[in-house]
């Protein structure tokens, strides 16, 4: 924290020095301490946010203030040569010679109105993702009060289940629970519980399945939108015994119902019951995320719900006005306590947890998000090295003409000025390209978002992300103006103007300069390539993971038949014995299975058991999948002994996986052994073992897993995701596969219809899109340091142009210059390799918690990304280098 | 630079820089936290408008410079600000103007809709 604010307080003072001298003389001391002192009550960030904006426009009307009195116009040509006197029409003057010696050279001047649009354009693109993503208001009536409110509970916190101990201060709540808080609380205007759902529509021309989310009348009321059509939910719909409504979306509206205004008041068929429309949302309007399609109120059977632990209510809230979130906290730690005392034994050792609203939707995208910008503003800092480096390239050369000028009377600062104006016009030039290149950047950067990407829809350039281009051009102004102006008002006017003997002369300032920014580019582009290496590496190994599953030619659908039409366990099982049938006479069609958890979908259901062991009986939780049809012929799983189902088993039968053989059963044969569920009398028997499988995610270890027979499960199992095995392309199959499902029964939906290899691709969607964006970040880092090593060494080459031909006449080989050259251009590169590496080793622990299997150290990675940077600076070094054995000595001597 | 400023040339910042030395004389980053308390956050200055409008405001004699009030550390380099008389008339003319401002909505009604939830 203190170093930050040290550095920001160094950055500031260099903004206030563009202020008009009068204005910094007299206040320039007080804004700064002023700055520093936001810093220390609100944190570099506000400091920021707040100073950033204000600084541009007092800068701005400062200036035009100057120009309309005119008064430093006549002070400067009292004070000629003094800092910062007289400016305003110099500044103008300055800026016109600056782009007519731009003008003049356009290869230069495109080098680096490329290289610094390359560099603002990429920080502006990335910075506009973040801002849509992360930064901007959730679009709710003021959304800083919206929280959304959890239940704790302690015993899980200490749970042995890695998936209980995740959530245990995230547990939604139950009816009786929210009903118990709306009353109680005193620091919440609206309260509501929500749960997503969904639902088929029926009674058009095809079924579909919608996302639906239940709620109370306080969800969408503590939103604060109003509906574009019709009303929201009341308080009375709410009521035991209410008519079901529905709000609907507004794509929805528009997709179903052609944008139809006559449907509000009218009636729909949600899962066979008749559901009253009452009211259409306003486009863009979302929540909890794009795609709920509409939005219930809740039924009786919600509401009857008990107090179980196990509930599903999400619960959402709006702050009182002036109420804040410890208060609110401290408010429902109260309320929770109430709650226990009257429901004794009940609710001991629950807890409650407000959580904001945005922190909830964007929280865990932070990280990757902050990853990112941090190497994007490294490729920035890279870039400007690049074109500092020029710009002190064209400084040494032009010192004769420096020379000149100061001879004739022109000041330091004013020599000093017309280089940064230099440097002025090259990034404004350089951001407005940039600029221009993000804009078109961000559909393709949208698109590579992984899919679910909370409010991507709201990426789009706005007044915040204009400000920060306009913040990152004045910075670059400075990082790559400020060197070369110094440089430039260092010019010893007599030295330059009687040399003759330059040519012997060794790197002087001007060269240590162009050595660090070389270096520092150089350790930079390090870092980056090291971290880029290293995420890839993490990323070949996660999709060489073995899944225990083949996915080619596996077609996966979800379907659930609708409790009205199917109201018992026979009918949903005659139902999926005849979708089985007519599934696998489909051409091509090779096996038809189904389960209830599909791997990487978040699908996931585990339950407590008791097996049965030599030392008695053993409690433990496992995995649990219900399966149906070919179901591991069709996955491709491995039966490792025994056999699967066959479909006509009487007695209650299992299959377990290997890792629950190993760990109830190690070194034994766990055919023929029971299992029940804990508080339960049906014993099964395990028939067989088949392989492990990666059911939570590539990057998550395989879990014990227990699998019953569909027809066979004790709980009323309804849905299941069908699994089609096909010898041909699995997506041409699709219509076919759609049809038939209809021809068993019009009027049961399906949903998410994919193949299995594009649901393994999206389980690894936000790896990738890290890792390839880092990838390309770093790849242009490293090519801009290898640019950086040429033109540093190609310089300093062509500096000694005479020395070297003096050298050739005097007999020397061209390998010895070649020699000479690369050694210069190794020297640069392995001090720059050496910091890069400190600083990768240090800052390793950013990177772990995005790593698979491999270490943020990886020395493979180090080494080779090492041996790759020393290779490039070698060829950078190395052109240059024939190009000065090429020199013909008489030549040589003649240039002076 | 002779009249006080005419209250329709009197910025929200001025207004509430002049508002905030009312009850006593402050230094600059003094005046940016009470504003930033009485308005709740609402109003924020950042450092440039801040100054820009002490230095207006100091061409404009409604506000003085206090040397005597600096504290005893030779190295504070903080200046205190007073309002003056003239400043003082500025706050109160301008404060008057929004108050009939005020009247004038009342009267039409507008202040009687209850707020948005």
């Amino acid at each position: 924290m203190r170093a930050s604010i040290r550095i920001s307080r160094q950055l500031y003072r260099a903004l206030i020095s563009l202020y008009p001298r009068s204005f910094r003389a007299e206040y320039g001391a007080e804004l700064l301490e002023a700055f520093v002192s936001i810093g220390r009550s609100m944190g570099p960030w506000h400091m920021w946010c707040r100073t950033l904006p204000d600084f541009l426009a007092t800068l701005v009307s400062e200036w035009l203030d100057v120009i309309r009195s005119g008064r430093t116009f006549l002070g400067g040509s009292r004070g000629r040569g003094r800092p910062g006197g007289g400016m305003s029409f110099d500044i103008v003057a300055d800026l016109k010679y600056a782009s007519r010696q731009l003008a003049r050279r356009p290869g230069y001047a495109a080098v680096g109105i490329v290289t610094l649009a390359l560099g603002i354009g990429a920080n502006t693109a990335l910075f506009t993702v973040v801002n849509g993503v992360l930064l901007r208001p959730l679009p709710y009536h003021q959304p800083g009060q919206l929280v959304t409110v959890w239940q704790t509970y302690l015993e899980w916190r200490d749970s042995p289940s890695p998936q209980l101990r995740g959530v245990w201060d995230q547990i939604p709540a139950s009816y009786p629970v929210y009903e118990d808080w709306l009353e109680l609380n005193s620091v919440f205007v609206n309260l509501g519980a929500y749960y997503e759902t969904d639902f088929a529509i029926t009674g058009g021309d095809r079924p579909e399945r919608l996302r639906g989310l239940n709620v109370t009348f306080g969800t969408l009321a503590a939103l604060g939108v109003p509906p574009m059509l019709g009303r929201a939910f009341r308080p009375e719909d709410d009521r035991m015994g209410s008519e079901r409504v529905v709000v609907m979306s507004n794509g929805f509206w528009r997709r179903r119902f052609g944008s139809d205004r006559a449907i509000v008041g009218q009636s729909i068929t949600l899962d066979d019951v008749s559901v009253i429309v009452v009211g259409v949302m306003p486009p863009g309007f979302y929540f909890p995320d794009q795609g709920i399609d509409v939005w219930a109120n809740m039924d009786d059977e919600d509401r009857q719900l008990g107090r179980g632990i196990t509930a599903s209510d999400a619960v959402i809230a709006r702050l009182r006005p002036g109420i804040t979130l410890t208060h609110a906290q401290r408010d429902m730690e109260a309320v929770t306590e109430r709650i226990a005392e009257a429901n004794p034994g009940q609710h001991e050792d629950r807890g409650v947890r407000l959580v904001p609203l945005h922190e909830e939707v964007v929280g865990n995208l932070r990280p990757p998000m902050v990853l990112l910008l941090s190497a994007v503003g490294v490729v920035l800092v890279i870039a400007c090295a690049n074109i500092a480096n020029l710009l002190l390239v064209r400084a040494t050369g032009r010192q004769k003409e420096l020379a000149v000028r100061s001879a004739l009377g022109a000041g330091r600062w004013r020599l000093a000025r017309q280089l940064l104006s230099e440097a002025a016009v090259l990034s404004l030039l350089g951001g407005a390209v940039g600029v221009t290149v993000a804009v078109g950047a961000l559909r393709p950067l949208a698109l590579l978002l992984p899919p679910g990407t909370p409010r991507a829809s709201q990426i789009a350039v706005d007044q915040r992300v204009l400000m920060f281009s306009l913040g990152l051009t004045i910075i670059t102004v400075l990082l790559i103006g400020v060197l070369p102006a110094i440089t430039a008002s260092r010019t010893q006017i007599v030295t330059v103007l009687k040399d003759s003997s330059r040519w012997f002369r060794r790197a002087g300032q001007g060269h240590r300069s162009q050595s660090m920014l070389v270096i520092s580019q150089i350790a930079f582009a390090y870092v980056l390539l090291a971290g880029a290496g290293i995420l890839v590496k993490s990323f070949a190994s996660l999709l060489s993971v073995d899944k225990g599953f083949t996915t080619e030619n596996v077609l996966a659908l979800e379907v659930r038949p609708p409790t009205t039409r199917y109201p018992n366990d026979s009918e949903v099982r005659q139902y999926y014995t005849r979708l089985y049938e007519r599934l696998e006479a489909v051409p091509s069609v090779r096996s038809v299975g189904g389960g209830c958890c599909l791997p990487f979908t978040g699908h996931n259901s585990s339950h407590s058991i008791v097996v049965e062991s030599d030392k008695g009986e053993d409690e433990a939780i496992v995995d649990r999948n219900v399966v149906s049809g070919s179901y591991f012929e069709t996955m491709g799983i491995p039966i490792v002994a025994g056999r699967v189902f066959h479909g006509g088993e009487e007695t209650p039968v299992a299959v377990i996986s290997s890792s629950m053989a190993h760990q109830f059963w190690p070194g034994e044969d766990p055919i023929g052994r029971r299992i029940t569920y804990r508080n339960h009398s049906i014993w099964f028997t395990v028939v067989g073992v088949v392989g492990d499988v990666s059911q939570h995610g590539l990057d998550v270890l395989p879990r014990p897993t227990m699998y019953y027979a569909f027809h066979q499960a004790t709980y009323r199992a309804r849905m299941q995701t069908i699994l089609l095995r096909t010898d041909a392309a699995p997506a041409a199959r699709a219509a076919d596969v759609r049809n038939a499902l209809w021809e068993v029964d019009g009027d049961v939906p399906v949903r998410r219809l994919s193949t299995m290899d594009d649901l393994i691709s999206m389980s690894v969607a936000a790896p990738r899109f890290r890792t390839l964006l880092l990838s390309l970040l770093a790849t242009l880092a490293g090519v801009l340091a290898t640019f950086g090593i040429y033109g540093v060494v190609a310089f300093s080459v062509s500096q000694q142009t005479q020395e070297i031909g003096i050298r050739m006449a005097l007999g020397a080989r061209s390998v010895n210059v070649v020699g000479s050259v690369l050694r210069r251009g190794l020297v640069l590169a392995s001090t720059g390799l050496a910091i890069g590496l400190g600083i990768t080793l240090v800052a390793a622990r950013v990177l772990e918690s995005f790593l698979f299997e491999v270490s943020p150290r990886d020395p493979t990675t180090l080494l080779g990304v090492g041996l790759l940077l020393t290779a490039a600076a070698m060829a950078a070094s190395y052109v240059p280098s024939r190009r000065a054995t090429s020199v013909d000595p008489v030549e040589a001597l003649r240039v002076e | 630079m002779g009249e006080p400023p005419s209250t329709d040339l009197m910025t929200p910042a001025a207004y509430h820089i002049l508002l905030s030395l009312a009850d006593r004389p402050r230094h600059g980053y003094g005046i940016m936290q009470e504003v930033d308390t009485r308005s709740a956050g609402h109003v924020r200055l950042g450092p440039g408008t801040l100054y820009r409008s002490i230095k207006q405001l100091r061409s404009a004699g409604l506000i003085e410079a206090d040397a005597n009030q600096a504290s005893s550390d030779a190295n504070d380099r903080r200046r205190v600000y007073r309002i003056t008389e003239r400043g003082l008339n500025a706050l109160t003319n301008e404060a008057r103007r929004l108050e009939q401002l005020v009247a004038q909505a009342r009267g039409k009604g507008v202040l009687d809709h209850a707020r948005p939830a």
